[in-house]
C-alpha cells in the first residue's frame, strides 16, 4: 500500500522546457547593442536602490542555470557551477567566477565588463574578504539569489560567512529587470526574430517530408546559425502532453512544438505553425487586446477564450510580471510577455505563441 | 555515414534492467541501514553528476522530481504536474507515478505519513538550493541521511542499457565530428561549426550535448564559440559529447586549417602516444592513479614533467552522468580500483610548449587486458586545406 498523496493540480503556469547541461553556442560582449556601460548602469541602479535600504553595497549570486542576474548586470554566463558578483558603489566591482580554477578567466575577460576577476572554492569568505578590503566599513550587504542559485551547502557557507549582515534583495532585481530598456526592447525584437526564423526552418522542413525530429533539428540549427546561445524545444504531442526534442520520434506524425532561443543573454519565442498563418489566431488576438497598463491579470485571464500561459520574457524564460501563477498581478508600461496559447485537438497539442510588449496605449507584438 | 536516427537499445527486456537498478538501490539503502529512502533531481543537468531520479526510472524530469523507496521495494515517482507527469508515464519504467504541484513536497509529505522520526535515506540532493532542501527536509520529521556512496557504489556497474547507449553515444559523436568535418570550410565562423555538429546530434536523437568548441592559432583551452571566422593557420578544438538516454559520452578533436606546423604535429603525435598509453594501462584492478602515471610517463620521458601538472593540464579524463561517474577525475591522487565495464572519456588534453592547448580523448570502457576504445580509433590530427 502507498501513502503517496494525489492532491488536486493547479493548472500549468508556464511551458515547461528540459534545461541542458551547458549553454552554448556563441558567448561575446556585444558593443553594438549591449555595451557595456549598460550593464555597469544597471549595477550603478541595483546600488542606489540597495542603499536606499539602508545597505553598503551588494552580492549577485547566480550559476549555470541561473545565469540572468549575472548576465543582466555582468554580462558573464557560467557556464558550469556558480558564480558572484561583489559590488559597492566607489569601489571596483569583483566577479567570482571559473570552473574550479582561474584558467577561464581570459576567456571571461573577454565578455564581462568586470575587470576584476576572482575563483575562490569558499565564495561566503571570498565576498567577506572584498567587504572588508574596501575603503569605508561595511555593515550589512543586499544579497540576491541566495536561496535559489546556491546549491543549498555553498548557501549555507555563504551565510555563516555574513552572519547577520545581510538582507535579500531579490525584490529589487524583479522590479529592475521588469522594465525594459530600448536596449533590450531590441534585443528582445532580435530573440523573437531568430525564434520566428527557426520555427519557419522546421515547417519549411517538415513540409519537404522531413521526419519532426530532424524538422525540430533544423529549427536548432538556424536558431544557433543566426547567433542563438541557447535554443529550447517543447513539442505539443498526440496525447496532449508536452515532450522534449528528443522524445519526438523522427516520423511524420503531427508536428506542433514552442522554439525558445536565448540571443544576447534574452530570450525570444515563436510557435511552428503549419495550418495557418502566423498571427491568425483570434483568442490569442482579443487576449492581447485587453492587455494595457493597469490590466489585471485575473480579470484579462478570466475572460479570455481559451488556455493560455502568460509571464514576462527577458533575461529568464519566465520572469515578471508573472500571469500564470493565479495572482493579481497589473500590467505596466515597459512590460514584455510571452503569451503560449494552448489548443488541444484530436491530433496534437496545438501551441501558439505571441509576444507583446506593454505601452501606453495597449499591448504591441514585438516584431 | 548512414546512421539511424530512431535508434532503439537492442535489449530485450528493458523493464528488468531498471527492476535491477530498483534492486541495487534498496542494497544501497540496506548498507546504510535505512529502510526508506528519497531520491531526488532538481532537473538542473550536471554533466559530470549522477542524477539518481534519471538512473533509477529512465525519465530525464524538466523540473524537480523525487522518488519514494521503501526497502521492501515500493516505488513512487513524484513529479510536477501531470504534463511531467505524462511524460513519466511515457518514457520511465517508476511502478507508480505521481502527478504533483510540489514533486519534492510530495515526497517529503509521503515519507512524514510513513513515519515520522525515522532515518531516512537521500541521494541527489546535493544539488538542491536552499528552497528546495528545507521542502524536502520537511522542518525535520525525520532525518535525511545522504546514501549517494552506497548508492554509487551499487550504480557503478554498468548494466548492458547504460554499455548499449553509451556505445550509441560515443557512435553519434563521431557522425557529427564527421558530418563537421565534411563541412568545414575556411570562412565559415566557430558559432556554425558548432551549430553542424548539434544540428547532426539532434536529427540522431541525443537528449542533451555537451560541446565546447573554440579556435585560435595558440589555445590557451577550449571555450564557448562566439563567432570567431575561420581563417589558415588556425587550430579549432571540440570536446563533443552527446547523451543518449541519460548516457553521456565524449571524443575530443583538433583541427588544423592549412598546412599544420612542424611544432603541431609533433604535439599531437605526442598527445596521441600519452592517450595510447593511458588506454593500455586501462585494466581492471589498476588504479586511475596508476592510468595517470603512464600517461604522464612519455611526458616525463621527453623533460616535461611540468606538463604533467596544473595549470598545463587538468584531468586525464573523467566519469559522465546521468548514471555513475565513478572512478571520477583522472588525477594522480585518484586511487580508486578501475573494475571491468567502468566507462569514462580519457582525454590527454592540455597545453603543449610549442602548439598550445590541444585536444586528443577517446571513450573507454574498462576491460581485464585493457580499454577498449568504443570509437575504435585514436584520432590524429584532422586537416582542413587552405
Amino acid at each position: 500500500m502507498t501513502s503517496a498523496r494525489t492532491a488536486p493540480l493547479s493548472t500549468p503556469t508556464f511551458l515547461p522546457m528540459m534545461q541542458p547541461v551547458l549553454r552554448r553556442g556563441r558567448s561575446f560582449l556585444d558593443r553594438e547593442v549591449l555595451p557595456s556601460d549598460e550593464n555597469e548602469r544597471r549595477l550603478n541602479t541595483l546600488l542606489a536602490l540597495a542603499g536606499e535600504r539602508g545597505l553598503d553595497g551588494v552580492v549577485i549570486f547566480g550559476a549555470a542555470h541561473t545565469p540572468e542576474n549575472l548576465g543582466y548586470y555582468a554580462n558573464y554566463i557560467p557556464t558550469t557551477f556558480h558564480s558572484a558578483l561583489v559590488a559597492r558603489t566607489g569601489e571596483a566591482p569583483v566577479l567570482f567566477a571559473g570552473k574550479g580554477g582561474a584558467r577561464d578567466h581570459p576567456y571571461i575577460r573577454t565578455v564581462s565588463w568586470v575587470a576584476d576577476l576572482r575563483y575562490s572554492a569558499t565564495i561566503g569568505s571570498a565576498v567577506v574578504e572584498v567587504a572588508d578590503s574596501w575603503g569605508a566599513p561595511w555593515h550589512r550587504l543586499g544579497v540576491v539569489g541566495l536561496d535559489t542559485s546556491l546549491p543549498h551547502e555553498v548557501r549555507d557557507e555563504v551565510v555563516a560567512a555574513l552572519g547577520k549582515r545581510f538582507v535579500e534583495i531579490d525584490d529589487i532585481v524583479v522590479g529592475q529587470r521588469r522594465s525594459k530598456s530600448a536596449r533590450e526592447l531590441a534585443v528582445l525584437t532580435k530573440a523573437n526574430s531568430i525564434a520566428r526564423h527557426a520555427a519557419a526552418a522546421a515547417a519549411d522542413a517538415y513540409a519537404s517530408g522531413a521526419g519532426r525530429r530532424s524538422a525540430l533539428a533544423a529549427a536548432d540549427f538556424t536558431a544557433r546559425a543566426r547567433g542563438a546561445h541557447d535554443c529550447r524545444i517543447t513539442a505539443g504531442t498526440s496525447l496532449g502532453g508536452v515532450a522534449a526534442m528528443s522524445e519526438i520520434r523522427d516520423d511524420r506524425g503531427p508536428l506542433s512544438a514552442v522554439i525558445a532561443v536565448e540571443y544576447l543573454g534574452y530570450w525570444g519565442m515563436a510557435a511552428i505553425r503549419l495550418d495557418l498563418d502566423d498571427g491568425d489566431d483570434a483568442p490569442l488576438d482579443n487576449l492581447v487586446a485587453r492587455m494595457r497598463p493597469g490590466a489585471d491579470s485575473i480579470e484579462v485571464l478570466a475572460e479570455a477564450d481559451g488556455t493560455f500561459l502568460v509571464n514576462g520574457i527577458g533575461c529568464g524564460l519566465v520572469e515578471a510580471p508573472m500571469w500564470g501563477y493565479g495572482h493579481a498581478v497589473e500590467l505596466r508600461p515597459n512590460d514584455v510577455l510571452a503569451i503560449v496559447h494552448i489548443v488541444p485537438t484530436a491530433e496534437r497539442l496545438e501551441l501558439d505563441v505571441r509576444t507583446v510588449v506593454v505601452e501606453a496605449t495597449g499591448a504591441r507584438p514585438l516584431s | 555515414m548512414m546512421t539511424v536516427t530512431d535508434w532503439t537499445p537492442p535489449i530485450d527486456d528493458i523493464a528488468s534492467v531498471f527492476a535491477d537498478r530498483t534492486r541495487r538501490a534498496t542494497t544501497a539503502m540496506c548498507a546504510a541501514d535505512v529502510r526508506i529512502a528519497v531520491f531526488v533531481s532538481s532537473g538542473r543537468h550536471l554533466f559530470t553528476d549522477m542524477d539518481p531520479v534519471i538512473w533509477l526510472t529512465g525519465f530525464k524530469p524538466m523540473h524537480a522530481a523525487a522518488v519514494v523507496l521503501t526497502s521492501d521495494g515500493e516505488f513512487v515517482l513524484y513529479t510536477q504536474g501531470e504534463w511531467e507527469a505524462g511524460r513519466a508515464r511515457q518514457m520511465s519504467y517508476a511502478p507508480k507515478v505521481v502527478a504533483t504541484d510540489d514533486p519534492l513536497g510530495g515526497a517529503a509529505s509521503d515519507l512524514t505519513a510513513r513515519g515520522g522520526g525515522q532515518r531516512v535515506g537521500s541521494a541527489g540532493t546535493r544539488k538542491l538550493n536552499a528552497i528546495e532542501y528545507r521542502t524536502l527536509a520537511s522542518d525535520g520529521a525525520y532525518q535525511l541521511v545522504p546514501i549517494d556512496t552506497e548508492l554509487d557504489e551499487q550504480a557503478r556497474r554498468k548494466d548492458v542499457l547504460e554499455l548499449a547507449q553509451f556505445r550509441r553515444a560515443s557512435e553519434i559523436s563521431e557522425v557529427a565530428f564527421e558530418s563537421l568535418r565534411q563541412q568545414l570550410r575556411i570562412g565559415m565562423t566557430d558559432v556554425e561549426a558548432e551549430a553542424i555538429i548539434e544540428h547532426r546530434l539532434r536529427e540522431l536523437g541525443a537528449d542533451d550535448a555537451f560541446v565546447f568548441l573554440s579556435a585560435s592559432t595558440r589555445n590557451r583551452a577550449v571555450q564557448r564559440p562566439w563567432g570567431r571566422v575561420l581563417m589558415a593557420g588556425d587550430i579549432l578544438l571540440t570536446e563533443l559529447s552527446p547523451c543518449v538516454g541519460g548516457v553521456f559520452a565524449q571524443i575530443c578533436r583538433t583541427v588544423a586549417f592549412g598546412t599544420p606546423s612542424k611544432e603541431l604535429i609533433h604535439d599531437h603525435e605526442l598527445l596521441v602516444k600519452v592517450m595510447t598509453a593511458g588506454v593500455d594501462a586501462c585494466r581492471a584492478g589498476r588504479s586511475v592513479s596508476d592510468v595517470v602515471a603512464a600517461m604522464d610517463a612519455p611526458l616525463i620521458a621527453r623533460g616535461m614533467e611540468q606538463y604533467t601538472k596544473p595549470p598545463f593540464m587538468r584531468v586525464r579524463g573523467h566519469g559522465m552522468g546521468f548514471g555513475s561517474v565513478a572512478p571520477g577525475d583522472f588525477l594522480s591522487r585518484n586511487t580508486a580500483r578501475l573494475q571491468t565495464g567502468d566507462s569514462f572519456v580519457l582525454h590527454p588534453n592540455q597545453m603543449m610548449p610549442g602548439a598550445g592547448y590541444l585536444m586528443c580523448g577517446e571513450p573507454v570502457i574498462v576491460g581485464e587486458s585493457g580499454g577498449e576504445i568504443v570509437t575504435g580509433r585514436i584520432a590524429g590530427l584532422e586537416i582542413v586545406e587552405a
